[in-house]
């Protein structure tokens, strides 16, 4: 088992290496070095795009929370799961051509790269930023938690820490290596070994539904891991409409477009994403399975892995918590590629190509190292964070679909729209919930636009132009 | 901030409505209807909801949706004629 997961590991670092060489070639040829570091110089067509891009919506909490949370509660919360991830391709679809087509008009490689030099605006690029990174750092806490169910399990004896390191420094190679070209090629890896392994538990499952020990139902605690968000009917679709459209708005995402070769690309992979949900009936199936048939598990997250042990030999589940490990691996390195701009661009903007690239590493380093110390913290804390994250990454929505459409829009207006919505939530935090069960997200989107809307009919932008229709 | 003059496959329009409806709207109807005019008693297979099956199969016809649209919608008149990087790999 440890031998297969090593093995793979190696194989991940060795396909690093490679996509290495590439990125020297790229550079070779005259590109912008930091654009060619966090978004590949725009060379990827619609399969490392579709890979990248499907690594960012299959995380670990997919792989474990999913069926976890099944398992314990049951399909509750299937449908804003299942649903926001399904919608998130049709928003990707039509947004991702033109977030494609404003960081070629600004040459940006971040969100307030855009901001800034769409609106003239220091002060929106740096709010922006802030909040990006404020936002982000949960995630990389939670690939680390995810990771660290799965190497307490194949080695038993060893300090966890020592383990967790082990992956940073995986994650950390990676990226020094080539950038987003690694996460990339190392993405096929992951998805080919994710995909080969739901197929195969899954349909040992089904074959074994009726077997020997069926109808021994056990109880099951409540789950951990992301997702765990609760509420009714109205709930789940406020929060399917909110997470669809905020998904085209994380950092990551964005760098994910901007490496895309032309907005076809982007189309082209989000046509195949909704095929690739195939997985989902698959992971309940597992879960349901591991209920019918009595399959003990130490916490719900686990159940996917405990079924993989229960059904396959040794070193099968050992590739199967490779793919685990490296959905986790592939989450952390595009949210080190994300965060490390954020810094080296927009909070400290100035440096030069080759400043920027050696201080990312830094940063990316203490991320990191704070990612891994974070693990120690009370999960219930990294959940709630969790459930901000998108209340807060979608606020940047409004101002960059009025860039898109209103050349009168003011700097002002998006500031005090993201500030609007801000005192919202703090409101909804402090009342204890939002009106009528549906997300505080979604409402803080709507008073976050209309503040836009009325700034810019209040005060409107001298000499603005409109991204649509610009010739 | 160097600007990249504007090339690649760059749309200067909006997509068209008949696009966003079947791209977009018609996804999104599907999935609340399977929430909505499902009965929660429709039977199960393998454990799963039938209700939760007719969201799983919002997937695919998703998937045909966008293909639809993608097929039927014009691409760039100057879209880049340089190979992919997957096309190299």
């Amino acid at each position: 088992m440890i031998a297969s997961f090593v093995l793979i590991m190696a194989l991940s670092l060795g396909i690093a290496l490679w996509a290495r060489r590439g990125r020297k070639r790229g550079q070779g040829q005259g590109h912008d070095d930091a654009r060619a570091f966090f978004v590949a110089g725009g060379q990827f067509g619609a399969l490392l795009f579709f890979f990248l891009s499907v690594g960012e919506t299959y995380s670990i909490a997919t792989m474990l929370g999913f069926p976890g949370g099944v398992y314990a509660g049951g399909d509750s919360f299937v449908l804003w799961f299942f649903g926001y991830i399904l919608l998130a391709g049709p928003c990707l679809y039509f947004l991702g051509p033109w977030i494609w087509r404003a960081g070629s008009l600004y040459g940006s490689a971040t969100i307030p790269d855009f901001f800034r030099a769409h609106f003239d605006s220091r002060a929106l690029e740096i709010l922006i930023a802030a909040g990006a990174i404020v936002l982000l750092v949960p995630i990389g806490t939670m690939q680390f938690l995810g990771m660290k169910l799965v190497l307490a399990a194949l080695v038993p004896q060893a300090p966890v820490m020592a383990l967790l390191g082990a992956a940073g420094l995986l994650t950390f190679a990676y990226v020094a290596l080539a950038g987003l070209r690694a996460s990339a090629f190392v993405a096929v890896l992951k998805d080919v070994l994710m995909l080969g392994s739901i197929l195969l538990v899954g349909a040992l499952a089904i074959a074994h539904w009726n077997g020997a020990g069926a109808g021994a139902t056990l109880p099951a605690p409540a789950p951990s891991l992301p997702p765990a968000a609760g509420g009714g009917l109205p709930f789940a679709i406020s929060t399917i409409l909110l997470q669809a459209v905020g998904f085209a708005m994380i950092p990551q995402n964005w760098a994910f477009i901007f490496s895309a070769r032309d907005p076809r690309a982007i189309q082209r992979a989000q046509v195949i994403a909704p095929l690739y949900m195939v997985m989902f009936p698959l992971l309940m199936v597992v879960a349901y399975f591991a209920q019918r048939h009595g399959i003990a598990v130490p916490r719900p997250d686990f159940v996917f892995l405990a079924v993989a042990m229960a059904l396959l030999p040794g070193w099968v589940v050992g590739l199967v918590m490779a793919a685990v490990v490296l959905s986790g691996l592939m989450i952390l390195s595009s949210v080190c590629l994300a965060i490390a701009p954020l810094f080296t661009r927009n909070l400290v903007p100035g440096l030069g190509n080759r400043a920027q690239q050696g201080w990312s590493k830094a940063v990316i380093a203490v991320f990191l190292a704070l990612s891994i110390l974070a693990t120690q913290a009370k999960v219930p804390l990294i959940a709630t964070l969790n459930n901000v994250f998108y209340f807060g990454i979608v606020q940047t929505l409004p101002g960059f679909v009025g860039a898109l459409l209103v050349a009168r829009m003011p700097a002002r207006g998006v500031l005090a729209g993201i500030g609007a919505a801000g005192v919202f939530i703090v409101w909804v935090r402090l009342a204890g919930g939002a009106p009528g069960g549906i997300n505080p997200g979604l409402i803080g989107l709507a008073i976050n636009a209309l503040v836009v809307a009325a700034c810019t009919a209040l005060w409107p932008r001298e000499g603005g132009r409109a991204i649509i229709g610009r010739d | 901030m160097t600007h990249r003059h504007r090339q690649r496959g760059a749309t200067t329009a909006a997509p068209p409505r008949w696009a966003i409806a079947l791209g977009l709207l018609l996804p999104l109807a599907l999935v609340l209807l399977s929430a909505l005019a499902v009965p929660a008693d429709a039977g199960r297979w393998l454990g799963i909801d039938l209700r939760i099956w007719c969201l799983f199969a919002c997937a695919p016809v998703t998937s045909v949706c966008l293909a639809l649209c993608y097929r039927f919608t014009a691409g760039s008149p100057e879209e880049d004629d340089r190979p992919a990087e997957d096309d190299r790999a």
